[in-house]
């Protein structure tokens, strides 16, 4: 049901997002479906590949889309179990999102054209260091909730006293950050720049069309998505209904789109102490959840 | 016991029969006699290596010692003789020398720890941190992993392959069979969980670090090998750990798990040991064709390899998918059983500390793995041809078969992930109208119409922001020559990482003690007088010492 619900609603996450980046630059801007208008023409063109690439970029969109849709099989929503969970199943989780990266950095590389060369070194400089990152979360989350796999882990519930929530706030400020820089969002990276050189994800995917471009567009929402219920599923406790869970994540999405509209992208050299900055409030809530143990 | 020999000779005989097979396509074109050397030593060091394992069956502990010793300096000899084998170059001869002095002074280590290990005045601590040093340098934990890197691209492909697959962890089989033998599990389990956690770390973390801006294929595949020695560290340390929480097992039914934590921990370890020789030996293979058939190892200046290379290229690109660590391949199965483990072990409140670190590390290392190696298969087998490849083809069907004998484990779990990608491939292919009808065209490179190949990124370019951030560790050396005139010149830019323990920790030790040494050559005047002036001397002053 809520793997339905996920595959159904992803990109409308996205069309949230431009809107409300519309609305802060005070345009009247493309509708929230303006991503499923897109997939649906981009389908039906025929792709051109370039011609130094190889079975590496004919496979890469595909294997992309694949290893993220079976990521989100594994994610729990508003308490409802998801299709797929075992012990451990969160090590696999970032690990195929970590697949679908390593074949479209493979992709990226493979047209030989400096762009998207340039896009995917960056992309690895910062999810290397990303990685990190969500594993210091996911040991906060094993320790906190002594539970081992993702659905067991991501079921908050409400705290009697503030000072109990702060180690569970640190985790979510670091992964709103983790957030932004996986999905390429502002201040990291800036999807609708109009120069190749400042952007990472878009540079890195220039020379893809057709359905093979839907594919990596659809995958991009998807994981948009995925991230965004893991932030939600991490604060908003079981007990609420699911549909507010729902909404929460859509919530998402206006969010993204304020935080997008009130900064300028950053310089790529000062990005990674940001990511600092998120590593020292993950560790932080890890070492004050085992000295509370 | 014959679980654990098992494991450690499927890696000796597998990838040791493939680098034979690799080794006839691999020699072609040397003369009849230098071929002859090489068997000869390759199967020196595939039997010595057996012979380690075998003779820990010997049963009586003195002659297991023995023949221990023996066939682990025999598996130094012999494979010394492999790496200075391929060439007479200054490099060469300075990575076999390295190699064997490495070996060396971990046989000096073992014989001390042998011969302590029969006083039982002597603590048990001592004994485990020789065999620990002894041991270290073959499976190469820093700071005495140093000739791994120098090693492996100075040995023929197929004896890296060897190396690095199945003689490395050999380290691994002495390290736990001869603590187990010379010390008492209590006593010894926490230093043996704690050193394996640090040296695991940072074998992890520095070896793919220093792998990452690596030009040279095999060097950066012997600093991976560190790496891939510290995740086996770390399953391992992590197994030790719960025998420290031995009181544990009675008091509060905490048994099962840290037996659950034991066991997937050591089997993760255990699987690592089986999946990295799988894969590096075919990695390594995969190399030694690129070497045979472009007379280059260094990736910036290759390119564009898998369409003159398809096989080669093919194979290199999936053992490096699966050596990055990353579902559905073999290797990911192993970190798996060790991050669970980990997990596991966080969720129940048991062994925190160590849990937390190995998966932050174990993380990290994970990272920038899958950077390396996107790094090194893309700078090699993708995009287009930096130089002339018109002469290159396809290697001989003996170095693909050999290749292919590694690459079965792959090969297996690939059949799920095929048929994951399957719909997706059919829906492109027979649903979408227009479907893959279009000829291939030029890259759209902004609409300009004559990209070379020298406008892509090299492989060092590729790994440099991802380096920059660590350069506080790695400190690449970088030769710029720019000009500062108005009109513009030739220009160049050019980055090296050297190994900074070898070159800030160990050089400046080794010239030091040979500036030592200097003084006794005051004594080496080469003058006969002064000879016998000095042994008179020496005779008189013990007269004098033996009177009083």
């Amino acid at each position: 049901m809520n793997l339905l619900i996920t595959l159904l609603l992803a990109p409308l996450l996205i069309g949230l997002v431009n809107k409300t980046k519309a609305f802060f630059a005070g345009r009247k801007g493309a509708s929230v479906f303006q991503l499923y208008y897109d997939l649906l023409k981009l389908l039906k063109k025929s792709t051109v590949r370039s011609s130094s690439s190889t079975w590496v970029f004919d496979l890469a969109p595909i294997i992309s889309l694949t290893a993220i849709i079976a990521a989100s099989v594994m994610l729990p929503i508003g308490g409802m179990k998801p299709f797929v969970w075992f012990t451990g199943d969160a090590i696999v989780f970032f690990y195929l999102l970590g697949v679908a990266r390593f074949f479209t950095v493979l992709s990226a590389r493979d047209v030989a054209s400096a762009f998207p060369d340039m896009g995917s070194a960056r992309e690895v400089q910062f999810s290397a260091i990303v990685e990190a990152i969500v594993f210091a979360c996911l040991a906060f989350l094993a320790l906190m909730t002594g539970s081992s796999s993702l659905s067991g882990m991501l079921t908050a519930e409400w705290c009697e006293e503030l000072a109990a929530a702060v180690p569970l706030l640190l985790a979510a400020g670091a992964w709103g950050i983790v957030l932004l820089s996986e999905n390429c969002r502002v201040p990291f990276d800036d999807p609708e720049t109009h120069l190749e050189l400042t952007m990472i994800h878009e540079a890195m995917i220039l020379d893809n069309s057709g359905p093979d471009l839907a594919f990596i567009f659809y995958g991009a929402a998807l994981k948009l998505w995925l991230f965004a219920a893991f932030l939600v599923e991490l604060i908003l406790p079981s007990s609420v209904h699911c549909v507010w869970h729902f909404l929460a994540i859509l919530a998402c999405g206006p969010l993204i789109g304020a935080i997008e509209s009130s900064m300028a992208r950053m310089r790529f050299k000062r990005t990674p102490y940001i990511l600092g900055g998120a590593a020292a409030m993950a560790v932080l809530a890890l070492v004050m959840e085992i000295m509370t143990k | 016991m014959i679980a654990i020999a098992i494991l450690f000779l499927v890696p000796i005989l597998l990838v040791g029969s493939a680098a034979l097979i690799h080794a006839t396509g691999y020699l072609h074109g040397d003369g009849k006699k230098r071929q002859g050397w090489f068997y000869f030593y390759m199967i020196g060091t595939l039997v010595s290596m057996c012979a380690v394992v075998g003779s820990t069956f010997l049963g009586d502990k003195v002659m297991t010692m023995l023949a221990f010793i023996l066939a682990w300096e025999s598996m130094g000899l012999f494979s010394s003789g492999l790496v200075g084998f391929e060439s007479e170059s200054k490099e060469s001869k300075k990575a076999t020398w390295i190699y064997l002095l490495s070996c060396h002074a971990g046989a000096v280590f073992l014989i001390l720890a042998g011969a302590f290990s029969f006083r039982p005045e002597v603590s048990q601590v001592v004994i485990f941190f020789l065999l620990l040093c002894g041991f270290g340098l073959k499976i190469g934990f820093p700071p005495f992993h140093v000739w791994l890197p120098e090693a492996h691209p100075a040995a023929p492909a197929p004896a890296s392959a060897v190396m690095s697959g199945a003689m490395i962890p050999l380290g691994f089989f002495g390290l736990v069979f001869w603590t187990g033998v010379t010390c008492e599990t209590k006593v010894i389990a926490p230093y043996f969980a704690w050193s394996m956690l640090i040296l695991g770390s940072l074998a992890a973390l520095g070896g793919i670090l220093f792998a990452l801006p690596q030009r040279n294929i095999k060097k950066l595949l012997a600093f991976s090998s560190v790496e891939n020695m510290g995740v086996i560290a770390l399953g391992l340390g992590l197994a030790a750990f719960t025998y420290t929480q031995g009181d544990l097992l009675t008091l509060d039914g905490k048994a099962s798990v840290v037996d659950g934590i034991f066991t997937l921990a050591a089997l993760g370890a255990a699987l690592h040991i089986v999946n990295h020789a799988f894969l590096k030996g075919g990695l390594f293979l995969g190399a030694g064709s690129v070497l045979r058939m472009t007379g280059t190892l260094d990736a910036d200046k290759l390119g564009g390899l898998m369409k003159k290379m398809p096989w080669t290229g093919t194979l290199f690109t999936l053992n490096a998918f699966g050596l990055a660590a990353l579902p559905p391949l073999p290797a990911f199965l192993s970190e798996l059983c060790i991050y669970i483990a980990a997990i596991y072990a966080l969720s129940q409140g048991v062994l925190v500390i160590p849990a937390a670190i190995i998966l932050i590390v174990m993380s990290l290392t994970g990272g920038i793995a899958a950077a390396t190696y996107a790094k090194i298969v893309s700078a090699t087998f993708l995009g287009e041809a930096r130089g002339d490849q018109s002469e290159i083809k396809e290697t001989p069907k003996s170095m693909i078969a050999a290749q292919l004998i590694l690459f079965i484990p792959v090969a297996i779990m690939l059949i799920p992930a095929l048929l994951m990608i399957a719909p997706l491939w059919l829906f492109r292919r027979f649903l979408c109208p227009r479907g893959n009808t279009k000829p291939r065209q030029l890259t759209w490179d902004c609409g300009y119409e004559a990209p070379t190949a020298r406008m892509a990124w090299t492989g060092t370019a590729f790994s440099q922001p991802l380096a920059d951030t660590f350069k506080a560790v790695l400190r690449p050396r970088t030769h710029v020559k720019s000009t500062k005139d108005i009109f513009p010149k030739e220009e160049a830019i050019a980055t090296e990482t050297d190994d900074i323990v070898l070159a800030r920790g160990w050089n400046p030790v080794f010239h030091l003690s040979a500036r030592a040494m200097q003084l006794f050559h005051l004594f080496q005047s080469g003058s006969l007088h002064f000879y016998v002036l000095v042994m008179i001397l020496a005779i008189a002053a013990l007269l004098i010492w033996g009177a009083f």
